[in-house]
């Protein structure tokens, strides 16, 4: 798969402080991306770079195969919509005027609106619109003028449920014909259920970029086994050399040594019983915190 | 460039305050030709366009000052970098919007004010009447209203800057207010203190602002100690110098 977007080896300081610290990444063409970190971990910084809001200090920055410097930055972002921070909105303009204010086609308007479900209040003036629908108007502008790429930071705020799922049907419509969405949000659970890969910085470092689905397949390497006696288990378990952590309801066994058909042998030869075997959960949310933190042994 | 102006006079247009102005500034200089009725000499008022020049100042300050603020109030310099990526041009086609806003206003308070004194004073107080400077009411006029618009190249580089270096447009409204209003005053406080130690303390911009009155009323030199010409070459210099450090202002303000 073709990458849109390249980061190699990129930094960006303001003043002594390095936002971007040496970072690397890459986002392929079509994919949607997951772009996750705590407040002031760059990602802000990373959008803007690609809007070229902001230059870079070191490194290499690459569009589509193209090598971006502050002298052709416009061929990356006149190919790039974005709703970053808050919608780029003007108060006294009505939803439809902007639209006309950045040239978009009829057709392409009718599109989006009815995409986007903003039928209803798309002459009215901004001034009388709910967060909700201002979020909307700022996520139709960065679809207009058909993008190769689209960022979308935290697109979910203010969002109620039906309009949340339309926002995730059309971000899946869009990527199936070839756009590319870089999406931040903190509410990770709503970015699970859209994204093809997962970008994780901190600090301005990337902290790993994997794919949703090996992200998941972390979490298979762990068991949860609950029987009647834990303790009990535990010690069995033990003896035999297997390696387990005995929690509060049940023990977890790490089974990247493929030791689970040996842990149920003891269990059940020692006439325990067993009321539960379970894989422990790895959400992105739980992917998210443990890197932060620290000490997790991705591979 | 081109599309840029484009969206610039698009929003222009689109905006209440810009919308109203012309009607702002008819209903204050029918306000001023109503009260000037008993007052003595009125081809005065004529020929200064009803204070058009005072109140073409006020409204132009707060344009200027909202066209660069607005962009960061509502966050949307953002998507103004993003598809144009040059804070020059960006800047520069802001000017040019307002310049041709100067330009509209001005034609409106020169009609206004032929207007406004037929509606007050009607047949009396011919503009073929001869008054300052052995020219005509109507010269003068012509020569107030087109004065003014020449000093609005310093007033609105000078709030331009103060627009890029401040949070928000009202701040730079009332500071440019403050500073234009008494630019003159304090430029006459320095000359008549310094000047005779620092014969050049009579190019700094505040004397600059005088340019606007000169051209109608001669005496004016004495206090600007400045000619016709020369006071022309220092309000371009001076331009300059402020698109140049608004400009500065401009490309390091935080987004």
């Amino acid at each position: 798969m073709k990458d849109i977007l390249v980061f190699k080896h990129l930094t960006k300081q303001f003043g002594k402080r390095s936002v971007l610290d040496d970072l690397s990444f890459n986002v392929p063409k079509g994919h949607i991306v997951g772009l996750v970190g705590p407040n002031g971990a760059g990602k802000s910084t990373i959008m803007k770079c690609i809007l070229g809001i902001y230059s870079y200090d070191q490194g290499e920055l690459f569009f589509d195969g193209q090598r971006i410097t502050k002298h052709n930055v416009n061929e990356m972002s006149l190919k790039t919509g974005a709703l970053i921070e808050s919608p780029s909105i003007y108060p006294f303009l009505s939803g439809f005027q902007h639209f006309k204010l950045y040239s978009a086609s009829k057709d392409e308007v009718n599109r989006i609106v009815a995409l986007l479900g903003m039928q209803n209040y798309i002459h009215q003036k901004v001034t009388g619109y709910s967060f909700g629908m201002k979020q909307k108007l700022g996520i139709a502008l960065a679809l207009i003028n058909q993008p190769e790429l689209v960022i979308l930071d935290e697109p979910m705020n203010g969002l109620d449920l039906m309009a949340t799922l339309d926002l995730r049907n059309m971000i899946k419509t869009e990527a199936a014909k070839g756009v590319t969405f870089i999406v931040s949000s903190h509410i990770l659970s709503e970015l699970e259920k859209i994204s093809d890969d997962i970008i994780l910085i901190n600090n301005g470092k990337l902290v790993f970029q994997t794919t949703l689905q090996a992200l998941r397949g972390l979490g298979k390497r762990y068991y949860l086994i609950t029987t009647n006696d834990n303790k009990r288990a535990m010690a069995l378990l033990d003896a035999k050399g297997i390696k387990a952590e005995l929690q509060q309801h049940s023990i977890k066994i790490n089974n990247s040594n493929d030791r689970l058909t040996d842990s149920l042998k003891v269990i059940l030869t020692n006439d325990l019983q067993l009321w539960d075997v379970s894989h422990e959960g790895m959400d992105l949310e739980s992917a998210t915190l443990r890197f932060i933190k620290g000490g997790a042994d991705h591979d | 460039m081109i599309d840029l102006l484009r969206q610039e006079l698009y929003k222009m247009v689109h905006q209440k305050s810009i919308q109203f102005s012309p009607l702002i500034l008819f209903s204050l200089m029918l306000f001023v030709g109503f009260a000037s009725i008993h007052t003595g000499d009125l081809n005065d008022y004529i020929s200064q366009g009803f204070a058009a020049a005072q109140w073409l100042d006020i409204l132009i300050i707060i344009a200027s000052a909202n066209i660069i603020s607005m962009e960061f109030e509502h966050g949307t310099i953002k998507h103004l970098i993003a598809q144009h990526n040059q804070r020059l041009l960006i800047y520069l086609s802001k000017m040019i919007v307002i310049g041709i806003y100067c330009v509209v206003l001005h034609l409106c308070a020169f009609i206004f004010a032929i207007v406004v004194k037929y509606a007050v004073y009607g047949n009396s107080y011919p503009f073929s009447a001869i008054y300052d400077n052995h020219q005509t009411v109507m010269q003068n006029l012509l020569t107030s209203i087109l004065s003014n618009l020449f000093s609005c190249l310093l007033v609105v580089t000078v709030v331009f800057l103060i627009a890029s270096l401040s949070r928000t447009s009202s701040i730079a409204a009332v500071v440019g207010v403050l500073f234009i209003f008494m630019a003159t005053a304090v430029s006459r406080i320095l000359i008549n203190t310094v000047g005779r130690a620092l014969p050049s303390i009579k190019w700094n911009p505040g004397n600059m602002f005088n340019v606007a009155f000169q051209f109608l009323t001669p005496d004016v030199y004495q206090q600007s100690m400045l000619t016709n010409t020369q006071l022309v070459i220092g309000n371009l210099i001076w331009a300059v110098i402020f698109i140049a450090l608004g400009y500065g202002a401009f490309k390091r303000k935080r987004i």
